[in-house]
Parts: structure tokens; sequence; C-alpha cells
């Protein structure tokens, strides 16, 4: 295995001493035929650079077939060189010279006698595959004061000796070494370190290993690839990574997480997320979204039970792996990249014009009742209708007056990496400013717009102490600073779309008698200002927050070869501090509405509403209660490693100790209580030939949440690989020739899921009994003083056989390779979840329980395909082309859930054998035509309920409309199919690159009550209170049932100024198709040629223009379909940006 | 880099400390007991407010507008969503079954009170009095619950013991226990529970526990439902069978009457020995007139919190004033009496409990008859004749202003009960009735009372007075009312003597007790007795003389005696009543109205419907699935 021969690459440990070189394992199968052909497999086996003259070489040859396995790099070129005149040395740590056997050492030969040596001059040109290569080091072995670069051209020129040694080194490549022989001109192709032999996938606790050599169901990117213009990580998964389901909900900052999950939704349970893992340690899915992708080393995603097994009852929803950058030893590289975009939403709401609002308002008032006096006059809206003064009459676009129609962000990333021998360093930090979307208003004594400053600091050093020791240190804090509006920019955007355009405007100029008036005369209506007004609320006051994490992290490797060959020893300690605070400041503002008004003279005099609550001029604050939390992680772990002969053994045991503590946030005494995991785990896996892989990998867990007797699981897993392509009959097969790689695996395996439960609910095995209920006592007096007791209540009772959810799941996977250009891994997988936690169904009320007592009863299947393919291919040394796609399809079912049995006509509500996530709801069929319509047809029962109000489908036939209708519909609200496509291409410096992303299988509900025209709404609390007016939809206005066109299949029901539960129940006729295919992304690209940075210093600068959400394809037109039925909240953004990324 | 060994890890995870608190905790200190007892008690009815109380807006004593106009809050208006006939199985309105919508699980509260009952014994520091006490005081509730849910949803499994958590699933499928035998074993509990308690309560900090008066009159009433014609002998219902083949109902049974008459007589005769009477009006340091005193008695024995008269006050449910959302029944009843100067949404009377029409006419003439019967009433004129109230009339209405002839000629209770425009509002700091500037109402538009803007208002120009405390206050701007909080009368002796009068005359028909008790409650409002005032007025002299007549006296007498208390709403029912009363269209005057003749015309606010099936609750479908072995309510 290759995993932990650490001298590997330049991104390992480099602690191998030459001798290490000659040390490596190979396995290659060699025929009769000439040497220097020969050595190059030897090459491509060992990834080592043999040094030869292959003109010389040529003449000789190999002459019996030969096969090593496992053999050390020594024996095999002794084994080749045995009967020629050439022998070979270790040349450092980093290639293999072979020279002929009376060569003097050359290490002897250079500095000794330069004087004898003959000098002479060299030039050439430094090429790779796709053209030449600058800034190319040209050095000759062992002098380091002879060398040079090459120019942007790829050229060099260099005085040496005749028999000198030169080096070729650029990043990215690998050395390359040449005797000059006398030969003026050299040129030299550089071979880049090749990904496809090389590719490296981390894994289960951040161990690396071979693509070649994964057993279990790994898809990993690199950071590279996660790069959008977002502050938010989480919104660049979608559709690419096979087996990620992601979308994202809302754009409003600071909460635009988008949802993922691996593999779709596995259990109907509570906790469905993947266990987040960065650098190890356990981190929230916001801390994900911080992370900038420049910082990441790698994303892993870990899907089935053999890659997820070590950790145990956590890993059944998948684990997401990040490790961020390390040094490499080498001088400074200084990264650079700064970005400055502006967002605006991908679509807006439209809403009707304020004159349509006010008739129809009224139509909905009188169609109700058609005794209601309107809310708008005649009069008023005539007199609105000729423009009559406009504080009288008011016109209020709130959404124009308080939003602007784009944002700016500016983000900056710096990062420096290096060190020598001893350490190496990565640091990096970020500069992230988010600006505000709302219009400031110069009436504002103090500036009031978001402005949102991320900063953040990165270190990671690594200390190699002694050659067999290796410290770690990895320092990482995250600092938020807030200043904007109280409710936040959300809020406000939200509240636009719930206040009516013309019942008063956002303030008034002063009328005679508040001339002298100081604060702003806010407009109102009705008692005691008790409407909402969105300008009030934004210009009030002001909130600040602030919001801090630190992470402080050591790591120690430690080999342990005096102990045993390929043992060694790691430990992690981490701990990291959450902090938030908050205040608010702001006044209580004053309302008016006009009370008077005098056409003739267009004078107005102003009614002072709202005396009785105290509005003020000064400012009063608000502090919040501090939100803090700790987390503490310390894993201790030994690794072996080793081959013997064609064999390979190896294992791991790690153990893991985690709490949590956050105490500020519990609103009772066992939620106060800290939240502990103790884990241990191990693998064992098995290696021969390359060819066959096995592994046995289990998880065993603690948590403190359930009773003793069931506080511990054991998770095992077995997963096994064959890579065809590697047996010794294929290269012969014809195919062969374009199908490169072969390989199957599969796994079967047990993991668990402890996140099951309310968070509420910390100890099943406990009761929870509130002993002070003030709720629930009882009092003999009125007044203060009087005789009062609380009560006692209880919300949970002790349950010992609570325990972890179990997912028991298989994998089957193909990877293919063509042509090496072309790769495609397909997967199948099923998982068995069982152990869901539910409440008991079959309990009646008239058990008379506090709370639903819950049982691990549920079990769900969930079944999935994920495919991706890839493509990358030069064509002639200017042209590029990567092209990539994935695929997933996931569909859980719920196979046993406890509900009671019902009789045959009612077999329609079983949820069992439906899809998870799937919405139960009534089958609308059409709006009732008339109230003689409404007579003849079930009776409906969910309130007041008329002509040209949904008609709804009498499943059961009991000749009513109850909850006993209810059908499952369409497909689940979560997408069962996600997919993405893309493809990048590059000529020269210019680059371009298209991402497309879609999902299908998915149905969403407009919110009828969130969208109703007219009504109050308020489902979060934002309006605090005051009273709203939903806006009207224009799509409802020029679709709707009225007396006058009784369309029954409009899309909305007659209209009405109150919520109307009939119309709202979840029923199919606001049902919509959520699936759609968007231009996720597109970049475009330039870097400056290496001439032009040269002069400027650089190593690179490219600048980049890029946009996300740019297009959309889809069946659904009132609102971006990815927001699905949360319409009306912050709209999803679509972003172009700009920006630049220059290399010192 | 050892690891941590298995044992070492097991304290790791043993992070609860001692003495978390559970449910043992409850029994182990007579101080925590106590709690638990009060938790017992705290599952009443929250009579004090409109989601707890479904007799106020339940039926047709009050109304208001609906559906709500945009503006109104959350102000819940579940209860008269029942009255508009839109009660459902899918999400039962008021639902005491399971506990939702308004309603408080029941189930629960009895669970609560086995609890109770079955570790009471651990408490090690209380005396043994204190003991056998609060074991009767929740045997007791336990019976006051099964009796509640019987009003409700009739059959109901009787919840003796406590099923244990474990319970398998057939187990817990209880089923429905006939009614018959519900009754007799809330009686055989409160026959239990009244040996130990006490007779009066000793001191403010007991008031509202259980007495002996209260758990018999708890038990003459449930007594006198079961004897009832919705419970008695209903052909409606007498095919109704549980899931297990008994008969839910039993035939007509003319003991239970007898039954009832006793249970009444005896907590009657308790109530004397507990020196509880009817209460009089104290108009404290005013001597104030005759007139005046016969209009406030009924009233003040409603509001005068722990008056004589009451026998059960709801302790938990004071019923008092402030911000009208969360409906507070002092609030809601309140009329805007002085000048309307600035508004509040949050103002603190919302005015919004309006009664109907038919109500204010179901009051007395001031003959102490129907005013249909009434031979001297302007009967045909009660809706267009308008007149100026004279000086005589000035205690009931202000002298000289002109309003309708219903508001005329009536008994002192029309006028202790009701607000109208330019009828008289006593109290609120003007206790002296010869004053002139007495508080009275204005009701058109834009005036005090009457719609002003378009938020709170009253929709029939009726308001429910008797519910508003006369010491109440009131600033000079109408939105700042205080309101003098007393607690919810559940039971008062005027109800008794009432149940007393009408299981009499089930048994014997009329006798010279009837007409006592009856008369002892009209003497108080100051009208004559009932053969007096029929005989002299009524165009059916001899309606007392049969059965059937004094039936529907007392029948009468009771709703207005307890008009707005809440019991018209569980009578109607009983009767068998409520299909003929709660189907007729709901009126008022039109409110919109700024003139006498616009103001003084009959409006329908709404239809009001009552179908056969709702005379029992539905039980929710829900629990139908869960438990096979319950049987809807026939109709549902």
């Amino acid at each position: 295995m290759l995993i932990f021969a650490l001298c590997l690459s330049g991104k390992g440990l480099s602690v191998c001493s030459a001798q290490a070189v000659l040390d490596k394992q190979i396995t290659i199968d060699l025929k009769k035929e000439r040497l220097d052909l020969a050595l190059e497999k030897v090459i491509r086996a060992a990834k080592i650079p043999l040094v030869y003259d292959p003109a010389k070489l040529k003449n000789h040859s190999i002459n019996t077939a030969v096969s090593f396995k496992n053999e050390s790099l020594q024996k095999v070129l002794a084994t080749l060189l045995k009967d020629t005149p050439f022998t070979f040395t270790a040349n450092g740590k980093q290639s293999v010279v072979i020279k002929e056997k009376n060569t003097p050492d050359r290490k002897q030969a250079p500095k000794s006698n330069t004087i004898s040596q003959k000098m002479m001059d060299v030039s050439g040109v430094v090429s790779n595959s796709m053209g030449t290569v600058a800034d190319v080091s040209v050095m000759v072995s062992g002098d380091s004061k002879v060398g040079t670069k090459t120019d942007p051209n790829g050229k060099y020129a260099l005085r040496v000796p005749e028999d000198a040694i030169l080096v070729f080194r650029s990043v990215g490549y690998l050395d390359f070494e040449t005797p000059v022989n006398k030969n003026n001109v050299i040129n030299v192709t550089m071979r880049e370190e090749d990904k496809q032999i090389e590719e490296v996938v981390v894994t289960a606790f951040g161990r690396k290993q071979a693509k070649e050599a994964v057993v279990g169901s790994v898809a990993s990117v690199s950071g590279k690839d996660l790069k959008v213009p977002s502050s938010n990580l989480t919104t660049a998964l979608a559709g690419r990574i096979a087996g990620v389901v992601a979308f994202q909900r809302t754009g409003e900052p600071g909460s635009d997480n988008a949802n993922f999950f691996i593999r779709g939704i596995g259990t109907f349970g509570q906790g469905n997320s993947p266990l987040i893992l960065v650098d190890n340690v356990e981190m929230s899915s916001t801390d994900l979204a911080r992370m900038q992708p420049d910082d990441i080393e790698s994303f892993s995603i870990l899907k089935d039970a053999s890659a997820t097994s070590l950790y145990g009852a956590r890993g059944a929803n998948g684990v997401i792996f990040v490790s961020t950058k390390i040094g490499k030893e080498g001088r400074a590289r200084i990264n650079v990249r700064s970005e400055f975009a502006s967002s605006r939403p991908t679509q807006e709401i439209e809403t009707v014009d304020p004159i349509t609002h006010m008739r129809l308002y009224n139509e909905a008032q009188l169609t109700r009742d058609p005794l209601a006096a309107p809310k708008y006059s005649q009069n008023k809206i005539d007199n609105t209708i000729a423009g009559l003064n406009p504080y009288v009459y008011p016109v209020v676009d709130w959404k124009k007056m308080l939003i602007k129609d784009q944002t700016f962000t500016n983000r900056n990333n710096i990062s420096m990496s290096g060190g020598g021998k001893v350490a190496q360093y990565y640091v990096a930090g970020t500069y992230n400013v988010d600006n505000g979307m709302l219009n400031v208003d110069k009436r504002n004594n103090f500036n009031n717009n978001i402005k949102l400053k991320t900063y953040q600091l990165r270190s990671n050093v690594t200390i190699n102490v002694t050659s067999n020791t290796q410290a770690v240190v990895r320092l990482y804090g995250n600092f938020d600073e807030y200043n904007g509006p109280i409710d936040g920019g959300a809020a406000i955007y939200q509240k636009t779309l719930r206040t009516s355009p013309t019942a008063y405007p956002a303030y008034y100029l002063p009328d005679e008698a508040n001339k002298n008036t100081q604060h702003i005369l806010f407009g109102n209506f009705g008692r005691g200002g008790s409407y909402l007004n969105p300008y009030a609320d934004m210009v009030r006051g002001y909130k600040e927050y602030s919001q801090s994490k630190m992470l402080a992290q050591l790591e120690l490797n430690q080999k342990l070869p005096f102990i045993t060959e390929g043992l060694s020893g790691r430990m992690i300690l981490s701990t990291d501090r959450y902090s938030y605070f908050q205040a608010t400041r702001a006044y209580n503002p004053f309302y008016y509405n006009v009370s008077l008004y005098d056409k003739a003279t267009d004078v107005y005099t102003l009614e002072y509403l709202n005396r009785e609550s105290n509005p003020t001029e000064f400012l009063d604050y608000n502090a919040s209660v501090p939100n803090v939390s700790t987390h503490l992680y310390m894993l201790t772990g030994l690794d072996y490693s080793r081959s013997f002969g064609a064999h390979n053994l190896s294992g791991t045991v790690i153990q893991t100790i985690e709490q949590t503590q956050s105490p500020s946030s519990g609103t009772s005494l066992q939620q106060s209580l800290p939240r502990r995991n103790f884990g241990i785990s191990g693998r064992a896996s098995y290696a021969y030939d390359n060819r066959y892989f096995a592994e046995f990998s289990f998880g065993y867990n603690g948590s403190e949440r359930f009773h003793r007797s069931r506080q511990f699981g054991f998770f095992p897993t077995f997963g096994a690989s064959w890579v065809l392509s590697n047996e010794k009959f294929w290269p012969n097969l014809s195919i062969a020739e374009s199908i490169t790689k072969v390989k199957f695996r599969g796994s079967y395996g047990l993991v668990g899921n402890d996140a099951i439960g309310a968070p509420t609910d910390r100890f099943f095995y406990l009761s929870e009994v509130n002993m002070n209920n003030g709720g629930r006592g009882f009092g003999t007096g009125f007044s203060p003083g009087d005789y009062n007791r609380p009560g006692i209540s209880i919300s949970r009772y002790e349950n010992f056989d609570i325990t972890w959810e179990k997912s028991y799941q298989t994998n089957l996977a193909l990877e293919l390779g063509f042509f090496n250009h072309l790769n495609f891994i397909g997967e199948l997988y099923r998982q068995k979840r069982t152990n869901i936690l539910q409440s008991r169904a079959n309990i009646p009320t008239t058990m008379g329980l506090a709370a639903a007592p819950l049982a691990n009863l549920g079990e769900a299947i969930s079944e999935g395909i994920d495919m991706s393919l890839d493509y990358s291919q030069n064509f002639g040394s200017d042209w590029w082309v990567q092209a990539r796609a994935n695929f997933t399809l996931s569909r859980g079912k719920y196979v046993k859930y406890e509900e009671p049995s019902y009789p045959e006509n009612l077999n329609h509500l079983y949820l069992q054998g439906s899809y998870i996530g799937v919405q139960r709801g009534y089958i609308a069929e059409r709006l009732f035509i008339d109230d003689e319509d409404v007579r003849n047809s079930p009776r409906q029962n969910f309130g007041i309920y008329g002509a040209g109000d949904i008609k709804y489908r009498d499943v059961n036939g009991d000749g009513q409309i109850s909850s006993l209708d209810r059908v499952a519909l369409g497909y689940p609200t979560t997408p069962q199919l996600i997919y993405g496509f893309g493809a990048s291409a590059g000529f020269k410096g210019f680059d371009v690159s298209m991402f497309f992303q879609g999902l299908g299988k998915e149905s969403f509900w407009i919110n009828a009550a969130a969208t109703s025209p007219f009504i109050n709404y308020d489902d979060s609390g934002i309006n605090g209170g005051r009273i709203g007016e939903n806006a009207m939809l224009a799509a409802y206005a020029d679709s709707y049932w009225s007396e006058d066109n009784r369309n029954i299949y409009a899309m909305w029901p007659r209209l009405s100024t109150e919520l109307n539960t009939n119309n709202t129940q979840t029923s199919s006729w606001f049902m919509r198709d959520g699936s759609f295919v968007r231009l996720k992304s597109a970049e475009l690209g330039y870097s400056l040629p290496k001439n032009l940075t040269e002069r400027l210093k650089m190593t690179g600068l490219r600048f980049y223009l890029s946009g996300t959400n740019l297009l959309v394809f889809r069946n659904f037109k009132l609102w971006d379909p990815e927001m699905g039925g949360n319409g009306l909240g912050y709209p999803v953004q679509r972003v172009f940006n700009i920006g630049l990324n220059a290399n010192f | 880099m050892s690891l941590v060994s298995l044992g070492g890890c097991k304290d790791y995870l043993n992070i609860v400390p001692d003495n978390v608190a559970t449910i043992d905790f409850a029994f182990r200190l007579r101080d925590e007991a106590e709690k638990y007892l009060f938790t017992c008690y705290n599952n009443m009815p929250n009579y004090n407010n409109i989601t707890g109380n479904v007799g106020l807006m339940g039926a047709d004593e009050l109304t208001t507008f609906y559906p709500r106009e945009s503006g109104r809050g959350s102000l819940d208006l579940t209860m008269l969503r029942i009255a508009r006939g839109e009660q459902n199985v899918a999400n039962p309105l008021v639902n005491f079954w399971d506990g939702a919508n308004s309603g408080k699980s029941y189930f629960m509260a009895l669970r609560e009170c086995n609890i109770f009952l079955d570790n009471i014994d651990k408490v090690y520091d209380i005396t043994l009095a204190e003991k056998t006490r609060w074991i009767a005081e929740v045997k007791f509730l336990k019976a006051f619950y099964h009796y509640w849910l019987v009003k409700m949803y009739g059959p109901i499994p009787i919840i003796r013991q406590n099923l244990p958590i474990s319970s398998s699933v057939e187990q817990v499928k209880v089923y429905r226990d006939p009614v018959d035998e519900v009754i007799d074993y809330a009686v055989s509990l409160i026959d239990e529970a009244v040996v130990d308690l006490p007779e009066t309560v000793s001191g403010q900090a007991e008031l509202g526990r259980a007495t002996k008066p209260i758990a018999l009159s708890i038990k003459a009433e449930m007594l006198v439902m079961s004897a009832s014609p919705l419970f008695n002998g209903n052909a409606d219902y007498l095919g109704f069978q549980g899931k297990d083949g008994r008969q839910l109902f039993s035939e007509y049974n003319a003991e239970k009457w007898q039954r009832a008459a006793t249970a009444c007589k005896e907590a009657i005769d308790m109530c004397e020995r507990a020196k509880i009477v009817l209460h009089r009006f104290q108009p404290g340091q005013f001597s104030v007139t005759d007139s005046t005193k016969n209009m406030m008695n009924v009233r003040s024995a409603v509001t005068t919190k722990w008056n004589s008269e009451i026998i059960w006050g709801a302790s938990n449910s004071w019923v008092g004033g402030g911000s009208y959302q969360s409906g507070p029944i002092q609030s809601m009843a309140m009329a805007r009496l002085s000048p309307y100067t600035a508004s509040d949404e949050t103002q603190t009377i919302a005015s919004l409990f309006a009664v109907p029409i038919h109500i204010a006419e179901m009051f007395y003439s001031k003959n102490g008859v129907p005013i249909e019967e009434d031979k001297t009433y302007n009967y045909s004129g009660r809706y267009t004749d308008i007149r100026p109230a004279t000086q005589a009339e000035r205690f009931y209405i202000r002298a000289g202003e002109r309003t309708v002839q219903l508001n005329f000629d009536r008994e002192p209770r029309f006028y202790g009960s009701l607000g109208f425009d330019k009828g008289i509002w006593y109290g609120m700091g003007r206790m002296d009735d010869k004053a002139t500037n007495m508080w009275f109402v204005e009701a058109k538009t834009n005036q005090n009372a009457g719609v002003i803007g378009s938020d709170l208002y009253n929709v029939t120009g009726y308001w429910p007075k008797k519910l508003v405390h006369y010491n109440g206050s009131i600033a000079s701007t109408a939105y700042q009312f205080t309101a003098e909080p007393y607690p919810w009368p559940i039971m008062r002796l005027a109800d008794l003597y009432l149940l007393y009068a009408e299981a009499l005359n089930e048994v014997n028909g009329p006798s010279a007790d009837v007409y006592n008790y009856l008369d002892r409650i009209r003497e108080r409002s100051g009208i004559a007795g009932v053969r007096e005032s029929w005989t002299n007025y009524s165009n059916t002299p001899d309606k007392p003389s049969s059965k059937d007549g004094l039936r529907e006296i007392i029948q009468r007498e009771r709703m207005i005696e307890l008009a707005f208390e809440g019991k018209r709403f569980w009578d109607l029912r009983r009767w068998k009543l409520a299909s003929r009363s709660l189907n007729r269209p709901v009126q008022g005057w039109n409110y919109r109205g700024n003139d006498e003749t616009s103001y003084y015309k009959l409006q329908t606010i709404y239809q009001s419907t009552f179908t056969q099936r709702e005379y029992f609750w539905p039980l929710s479908e829900g629990s139908l699935n869960i438990n096979t072995n319950l049987s809807q309510n026939p109709g549902w």
C-alpha cells in the first residue's frame, strides 16, 4: 500500500533519506526489451525519475523476461543492470542516476577541480505537453552556484562544465535530470506530476489512500473546483459531487446555507445531516459555509459504510471530510485573491400596481361580505389616480424605496506558504465585506445600513521535530462584525411585500402644527399606529453583533520504527470556542396620519396616533444574552502499514473523545449538561499485488444520551475491490488499448446515527419534569401576594430502550478509465435504516400521557445511483479541455412505520410504502362554481368556504372532506434527482468554463397563506405584532375566481382579506413541479503571459469574470424554483463577480 | 498515547448529576406535593376568557363580528366557530378529548389525579388530616373531570386507574362506558370525597378549593343533567352502542329526577349550613334607590368577589380586563362611555361582546312575565316605537334621551344585565344614582360607544353589562379602562335553587316548594312571584299551574337569571332545545346607523345553525383511527 510510504510526494512528509529512494517497493513485469524502454517502465512504476542517457542505454537490452513483485528499486535496478556496463546511485532523495561504471562519482567532480573542467554553453527550450514552460529553474546538480531560469518562452542558456548533470525543476512537474554530454542544445520536456497515477484520496480520519486502493465509496474534489463567487461554500456543492443532494432555498446573506444531504435522506427521523469534519474536528454547516476554497486541500464525501464505519454511530448520514492546506518546503509562495461581486435577485416577484391593489382589496372585502365598508373609498382611489397630494394620497413602492437593486460584496484572500526542512507554514487571511442592500436615507442620523465584515485567519504550521516526529499546529479564527438594521435586511425585504402601497406614506412632511417637531413624522394608519411601516422599522435604530469562533489544534505524528517497522502513532488535541453577542439601539417611532385635508389649499393636518405606546425621540437599548459554547476533541491512534512481497498489510486503531458545552443555549438543567461522545474505531486492510483489496473496519461508540445498557454500539463493515486492469492478462486484451482501467468494488456494513430525536430530548432514559411550572399552577387570589403555587408538569417519560438508528449499507461500484482521458465511476447503493425513532402511534389520548412516548420503531430503505464522468485532454500545446458530469438519484421509502391500522377505504392514509418527504394533502378538484355547487358537494371541514373556494375530493367517500381524505401528493420536497455538468477549456492564457446544475423529482407547494393577498400574515414574528397587508401578486391578479369571471380553474380562489383556511390546506392545487436546470456558474479568465508577470515580479496573474445563477430553465415561472415554497422569502441571488488572483 | 480504558469512558459518559428532577421528587415533601395538588386543580376550564369558556360565545348569547377583519390581531374566535356550525371531526373545536383547539386534555387531567392518588402516601412530612383532605379534593376533581367529559361527549371511558406506560396496544384500546355508569362512578367519587372535605375553607389562601357545598352542588348539577331529556331516555341515542355492544344510553327513568331533586336539596341544606345566602347589592357609602338595588343585585352577585352567594368561584379564572387581544371578559363586555379622543389597538376596552336581540327580548317585562305574554306591554311596537325616557325611568335610561320600545318597561335584570343605546351604566366611579351625571351608553355610529373608525365595535347594540364589575374605572378617555377583577362564578346559590325547582317540578309537578325557590330569586331582583305575575299580567295566566307550563317558566327564569354566565350553552343542550333555539338568524340593531331611523333597524349578523349531531362533540378522526374500540358519536 502506498499511503504510508511517506516519501511519495512533495505534499507528504519529507523525511526520507537517500536510501529511501532505492527502498521504494515496485511491482513490474518486463519483457525482453531494450534497456531504455524497460527503464521507462520502471520510472512509471516507481514514480521516481531515473537519470540516464538513453542514447547509450538503447544499445543494451534485457535478455529474459522478468517480473518483480513489491521488490525494492535497488533490487530491480541491480537485476536489470547486472550484465551491463552501467551502475546506479541515489541522487539525493529525488532521483536515481544511472551511469557507466567507470564514470567518476560526480559528487566529487564539480567543485574539487573546476579549473581543469572544460566549460561549455548549453541552451534549449523547456516545454511540457502543452507548450513551453517559463520559470523552470535549471541548475547543475551538486553546484548551487550555477543556475538560471527559463524565460517566458521557455528558453534558457547556461555555461556549465562538460560533464555536468542539469537539473530542471518546477512546481507541478517531476524533476528532470540529464547529463550534458557535450550537447550544446538540450531541449527538455517536463513530465507533469501525473495526477492520473498519483491521485490520492483522503478518507476517514484523514487517511491518505491511493485512489486505486480505495475500497469504500469516496468522492473528492479539490478546493479549486468549489470556487464560486459566493461567501458561502455550501452553495457550491449542488451538482458538483456525485452523491450529494444540495439545493438553496434562500439568498438571505448569513442564512443562505444550502441544504445538503449525502445520498439523499435515508431516515424520517430527526437527524439527517452529514457529519462534517474539518481537519478531523466536527464542525457545523455554517462553519463549512465560511471556509475559503483557497484554503482547502481536499474535500471528500464519504458515502458508504466502508468509508464511514470508523465514525460508527455518527456516520450513517455520510461524512464530509475537509482538510486544509499545509505548508510545503520551499521559498515563500504568496497567493492573493481579490474579488468584487454584485448580486441581485435571480427574479423579482411581480406585484400589481397600487390602484389595482386598492380595487382588488375592495373586491376581496365585498365578495365575502357585501355589507362591508370598503377600506379604500372610491374617492381615495380617484384622487390617487389623479395624483393629488402624495402625502394624503400616497403611492409607495416600498421595495424600491427601501431596497437597492443590487448589493456589493468584496472578498479578499491572501495566503503564504513555504518553509524549511524543519518547519513549514501555511498562513491565510480573509477579509470579506458584505455591504448593505438598503437605501440609506439622509433623514437618518445614524448609519444603519448593513455592513457585515468577516475576518478569518488560518495558520497551519508543520514542525519536523525529529526525523520520526512531526507536529502540526493549526490555529483558526473567524470573526464577524455586523452593523445593520434591527430586523436584518431580509426581514425588511419581506415587510415591503406585506405593506399596503397606498394606505399611508413612509413619512409626512410637517404640517402647520409640527413645524418645529424634531422627529420624523412616520406614516401609519388606524388606532395607535399599529400597522406595519417598514421604513420606520428600518430607520428607527440599528443592531450590532459580534460573532467569533476560534480553534486551536495540535497534531502529533510519531513513527515508531523502534517498535516495529511500519508502525506509527498519532494524536490530535483540538478545542474551539464560539461566542456571540448583540445589542440593539432604537427609538420608538412616532406615527401620524392625515386627519383633515383641504383640497382647495392642498393643506393637510396630521393626527398623532400612538401617544399610548410611548414613542421616544431618544434611543433605548437592548442587549441579548450572549451565546457561547466550547468544543473539545481528542484523538489518539496507531497506524501500521507494511509490505511483505506482494502482500501489504495495514491497520489502524483510533480512539476519540469529544465534548460540547453550550450552557447558555439550554432551557433546562438537562440541556445545560455537556454533550459527550466516546469512540474506538479500527481498520484492518490487506492488499495483494495491487489487484485485490480487502478491508474490515469497525466503529464502537458511546453516547451519553442513552441509558447505560444501550450506551455503546458496535458497527462493523467489510469491503473489497478488484482492479481487473492490473491483472497480468489485461494488457494483452485488445480492449486494453481503449479501456485503461477497470475496477470493481463493493462493501456491506453497519453504521449508526445518534442524532435522533429533538435537540431538547437530551436524555431519553430520564424523565423531564418541570417542578415549578407557573403555567400549570393554581392560585387562590388575584392580587400579587395572594396565595399562588406553581404546578408540576412532565414533558418526557423515562425510557431505557431508546438507542441509535442503524443503517445497513450495501454499495457496489464500477470504475472505468478510457484512454487516460475519460473516467467513469458508477455506484449503486442501498441503505436499510432501522431503529428510527418515532412517536408511538397507537397510544390513544385516553391514556392521558403528557408527552408522546417514543420508540425505535421505524424502518426505511433508501436506494440510488450516483455516477460521475470526468474528461480531460490537451490538444496541441495551446488547447486544453476538461469536462465532467455528475448524476445522483436517491429515493428513500418508509418501510416500517407505526401507524393505526386503517380500514380498507382508508388505505391511502398509510405512510408505509411511500417516499420519505412526500407531502400528504387533499386532491383539489377545482373551484366551486357557486353556492349551489357548494351545497351539492361533500362538506369540507376547514373553515368557512363558498363559491370560488377550492373543492376537494372525497377520497374515502364518507360524504365529507376531512383529514381522512389526505393522500400522498407528488414527489418529496427534497429532490430525488440532482445532476450537474460542465466544461472548461483553455487557449493559451484564456480560459472559460461553464457549469450547469439541475434537479428533478421534487414537488413544492406555493405557500398559500404567505402569498394570500391582503391578509395580515406573519409566520415568523418579524412584524412584531404590527398589522401587515400582503401584496397582491401579479400572477394572482391575472387569474383568480371572481363573481364576474367564475373561472373554476383560476390560479387563485376567490379573494378574501382574511386568511381562508379552506384554501390554505396542503393540496394539489398549490403543488408545483420543482425541477429546473440552471447555468449555475460561468467564468472567463485571462492569465497574463509570463514575460509580463515576471516584470511585475510575479509568478502568475489571472483576471477573471464570473457569475452564478445566470440562467434557468424551468416549468414554474412565479419565482426562482430553487426557493421551493418560500417564494416571498429573500430571493436567491444572481452574482456577477470580477476577480484577480496573483501569485508571488 | 495510551488508550483510555473502557471502564473509564463509561464514567466519561455518565454526565448526569444526582438529584435531577424526576416525578418522584413531587412526592417527597409536603410542599412539592401541594404543587401537584394544584396541578390537578389547574386542569379546571379557563372560564374567564373567550378561548377557555365555550359557554360564552359557543351558543347564541354573545357574538361578535366574524370573520375577523384584519387588524384584530390574534383574537381567538374558536368558540364562535362552534356557534357558526363549524364543528367538525377532522380537527374538532374545543377538543377536551385530545386536548386541542382551545380544549384541555381531560384524560391527561385524570391521569394527573390518579398519579396524585397513587403517590400521596409517599409524602412523609404531611399530617394525616391534611392528606385526607387533599385526597378528597382530588377525588372530587376526578369526578368533576369525568362529569365535564360526559357533558361534552356523552359516554366516555371511565378512568379509574392509570394504565402503565408500558401497556400493550390492546390494553390501551379502551371502550366507552355507558353514560349512567360514568355518572354513577362520578357520584361515588363525590360521595367518598364529601365526607373528608371541609364545610368552608379557612381563609383567603384556600378560596376556590373544594368544600362540601361545592362537591354536593356539582353532584346535584350532574344528576340534574343526567335526568334531563338529552341523557334520560333520549330516543335519538337509544340505539347507540359501544364497539363492545353495550348500550351507551338507557331508557327513560323517572327515578333519575327524584335522585336529582334529593341531591339538590342535600346541596341546598349544606349551603345553608355553610351560611351561603342570596347576595344583595351593597352600594357602600351611598344610599341608592330600590330601582338601582333591584337592577344591581344580579350584576353584583356575579361580579362581587367571593360574595355570600358564591358556592364555587374559579380561583384560577379571574375575570379581568386588559389588552383586548387575549379576549378578557370585562374588556370584551365593556362599552366605551366617555368621549373618544385617541385610540389604540392595545386599548383596554374592546367592546366586542354583542348580545343578540332575541336574548334582549328574552328578559321579562317589568311585570315579571315574558313581553310576548304581557297584556300591558307594547309588544308590537318594540322595534319601531321610539320615545324619550321619563324622569321616573332615569335609573335605567338616561332621562330625556330617546330609545326604542324594546328597552322600556322591562324587569330590573334587563337593566342590570344589558347595556344599550341610552341605557344607564351604573358604577364606574359614579355610585350615587341620584346624580345627574350617571354614565350611559351612546351606541350610534360616531358616538362614544358606536363605530368610530373601523376597529372595535359591538355588532348588535347590546352589551353584557352584567359581566363588568361596577367598581371598574374609566379615564376621561375611553381607551383607559381598569377592571375590578372577580373570580368566575362556577356555581352560585341562585343556580342551585333553579336546579332544585326544575327537578322538583319534574318529580311532582307544580308545588309550593317550586314556587318558593323561584320566587326567592325573582324577589331579589324586585319582581313579583310567579303565580302573582302570571295571574295579573300574562295572557296565559294558568301557565304556572301545569307541569309543562311551569317547566317553561323555570327554564326561562334560569336563562334570564344566569344570562351570560356560560350556562345557556349547556342548558339548551340538556333540555334538547338547542335545535330550536340555535337555528335562527342572529340579529341586532344596525350599528352602522348614525341616527334613530337608521340605527333602530334590525339587521341579521348571521344565521346560526345547529344540527342534531351537535348535541354531543365529535371524537376526532385521529382518535378513532388509533383506538378502533371507540365508536363515534351519532351523526358525526
